[in-house]
């Protein structure tokens, strides 16, 4: 009786807890539970990058937009373009978000193929809130492809004529043959500029109009996952990367609507980045790590501040910020583990939720400090068995001369693999070692 | 060292043991990719027959064959609409084109937690792991750390007399001059890339 049952969601869900620390899980900020567990940290990561690209959208909804978007693994750009998405959406905006990875080959990819998988995707989901595009262009187009690749294409579903699922047949019929493929592009390819012509007077303006006449402020495509097409070298000395953003950029920058494109980071790294700057007009933006620490090695508050409560709403979601800090002995042995734990994340946010899933693999809670020092010794044998001693020497180098990642080659090697971490402040950019591997025996002799 | 006190190897392998039952059951019906990691295929066998007989969740198992070109696909029609309550994957470090395998893993890595609802493990020795750090970061970064299992000497001085036996036996049987050693065949259980370390 005495009892006060209005504290039962304070009690920690140990299941829960340990489902939402999954690395592979991302956060989707449209559902209610998942908005809990976010974390805006775009105080502590050089500059509100998903506002910027909000706000170029936002401020010119009557006129197209073309803008590129990148960041390290696992730093959370797909958890932001779900925020971008709903930001605009309550904007009025029709917003379509798509992974390309799931419609595209990513070890070969074309102009065409992008083309007919925005297409696609645009027209379903246009489907979806009622407004269906009869393009006469396409009819006719998948009429001739259906005569070239010897197959009939059903065009119509139960609902009549369908485009998304006519493209969704002819890329079904192409995407396990390679040989059909390269027909199909040898046939796209020199009628790109009537395609390009098409999607944008026929499917992105028309759409456009008719989202318009609905009430909504105009038509955005997010376009996820293009970062991880493959950036080995082609036959033709050019990188996939390099073919689609650089040498074709111009034509993935002429669609009629507002566009971002996520890019593979190694451009960034690449010297052709002001050629790509040029092709779209616009920067590619950087989603870097969070700071834990400062550029001279002291903590960064407000970043520990953030990554705790990036850990604490996943253990108590209901709670407010300050009422979560109260329950850190719940989930840690004491304060000092879970700052331990931030740090030694170096401000990565899936490299916190890999060292943590892993303690939580191990035991029960509340984490024990021992517990947590034996994963970091894990995480770090993990890692440096597979650093080269040419890799060592790469790394002090650059720490020593506190040089900028220059070129691919050490893109490749060093960042993609985690051993190096990037970071921005108001004075720009500068790269540090992963915290874990500094702290190995075979680092600090290398000093 | 006395009877009392296992040796410490035994230590470290129940407590992985240990680790990976509780990563299994503890994601049941969700995605999770967890990597178990062991050189020996001897031990590795041992381990597994351990798992099955305490982990409380049936185990689906999968043998790539050496032949093996995509990871996805190939539980994709090995499975088909089956969904079991975890998934265990073996022959990774046997694939010919394993290099191949592991960079399309890495890019199609969103159909695994789009469509599979259940814990992955994946057994791997030392250099898939090094090949996953750098060929599928990605796809790597989406596990928790590698849960390791170790030989112990004594296994190991077990494994190597066990194979020196044959060997001797082998020349014994074939007569001299007539001798051919396959090393990999008589070391069995045990061969990998790690193999010439014991030598």
């Amino acid at each position: 009786m005495f009892r006060q049952t209005a504290q039962i969601p304070m009690l920690l869900d140990a299941q829960k807890f340990f489902n939402a620390c999954n690395p592979s899980k991302t956060l989707k900020v449209e559902q209610p539970e998942d908005r809990q567990y976010y974390v805006d940290f775009s105080t502590v990561r050089g500059g509100n990058v998903i506002q910027r690209l909000q706000r170029t959208i936002a401020l010119q909804p009557n006129v197209a937009t073309c803008q590129l978007f990148t960041g390290h693994i696992g730093c959370g750009k797909s958890t932001e373009l779900f925020r971008l998405k709903a930001d605009l959406e309550q904007q009025k905006f029709h917003v379509v978000y798509f992974e390309s990875s799931a419609d595209l080959d990513m070890a070969d990819v074309d102009i065409s193929d992008i083309l007919l998988a925005i297409t696609r995707q645009v027209s379903a989901s246009l489907e979806q809130v009622n407004v269906r595009l009869k393009p006469g262009y396409f009819i006719q187009l998948f009429g001739e492809i259906a005569d070239f690749l010897q197959t009939p294409i059903e065009f119509s579903g139960e609902a009549g004529f369908s485009l998304p699922m006519g493209i969704g047949k002819v890329t079904a019929k192409t995407k396990d043959s390679p040989k059909l493929r390269s027909q199909l592009r040898q046939y796209l390819e020199p009628r790109t500029s009537s395609i390009l012509e098409a999607i944008n007077t026929e499917v992105l303006g028309k759409a456009t109009e008719l989202l318009k006449a609905k009430g909504y402020a105009g038509l955005v495509v997010i376009v996820d996952n293009l970062d991880r097409v493959d950036s080995s070298p082609k036959t033709t000395g050019r990188s996939q990367p390099e073919y689609l953003f650089i040498d074709r950029g111009e034509q993935l920058r002429k669609l009629n609507c507002h566009v971002v494109y996520t890019i593979p980071l190694v451009l960034i790294f690449s010297n052709e980045l002001s050629t790509l700057t040029n092709r779209f007009g616009v920067k590619p933006t950087v989603l870097p790590m969070v700071k834990v620490k400062a550029r001279e090695g002291t903590d960064h508050d407000e970043g520990m501040k953030l990554m705790r409560q990036m850990v604490m709403s996943r253990a108590f979601p209901h709670l407010s910020a300050a009422q979560r800090l109260d329950q850190i002995t719940d989930v840690f042995e004491s304060t000092a583990t879970l700052d331990r734990l931030c740090r030694v994340s170096g401000g990565h946010v899936r490299n916190l939720l890999v060292l943590l899933y892993s303690c939580l693999q191990e035991a029960d809670l509340p984490v024990q400090q021992t517990c947590l020092e034996m994963v970091i010794r894990e995480y770090r044998d993990d890692l440096i068995s597979a650093i080269s001693n040419e890799e060592w020497t790469m790394l002090h180098q650059i720490l020593k001369n506190q040089d900028n990642v220059k070129g691919e080659e050490e893109y490749q090697t060093l960042l993609r693999s985690m051993f190096l971490f990037e970071y921005r402040d108001d004075e720009g950019r500068w790269f540090d070692i992963n915290p874990a591997i500094a702290e190995s025996k075979k680092f600090r002799q290398g000093l | 060292m006395t009877d009392a006190q296992p040796p410490e190897e035994i230590l470290v392998n129940d407590r992985a043991l240990n680790k990976l039952i509780r990563a299994i059951t503890l994601s049941q019906g969700n995605f999770s990719l967890i990597l178990a990691r062991c050189n020996y295929v001897g031990l590795r066998d041992q381990v597994v027959q351990q798992l099955k007989a305490q982990c409380p969740i049936a185990l689906r198992e999968l043998y790539l064959p050496a032949s093996t070109k995509t990871l996805y696909t190939t539980i994709q029609s090995e499975l088909g609409r089956e969904q079991p309550q975890a998934l265990m994957i073996f022959g990774l470090e046997s694939v010919a084109t394993v290099d191949q395998l592991l960079t399309s893993t890495n890019q199609v890595r969103e159909e695994f937690r789009k469509h599979l609802s259940y814990p992955v493990v994946l057994w791997i020795n030392d250099d898939i792991l090094k090949k996953l750090v750098k060929l599928a970061p990605d796809f790597k970064s989406w596990a928790a750390t590698s849960i390791k299992f170790e030989i112990s000497n004594f296994e190991l001085v077990q494994a190597i007399k066990q194979t020196a036996d044959a060997t001797v036996t082998a020349i014994l049987e074939a007569g001299s001059g007539r001798f051919f050693i396959d090393v990999s065949a008589s070391f069995k259980g045990f061969s990998n890339a790690n193999t010439p370390d014991i030598f």
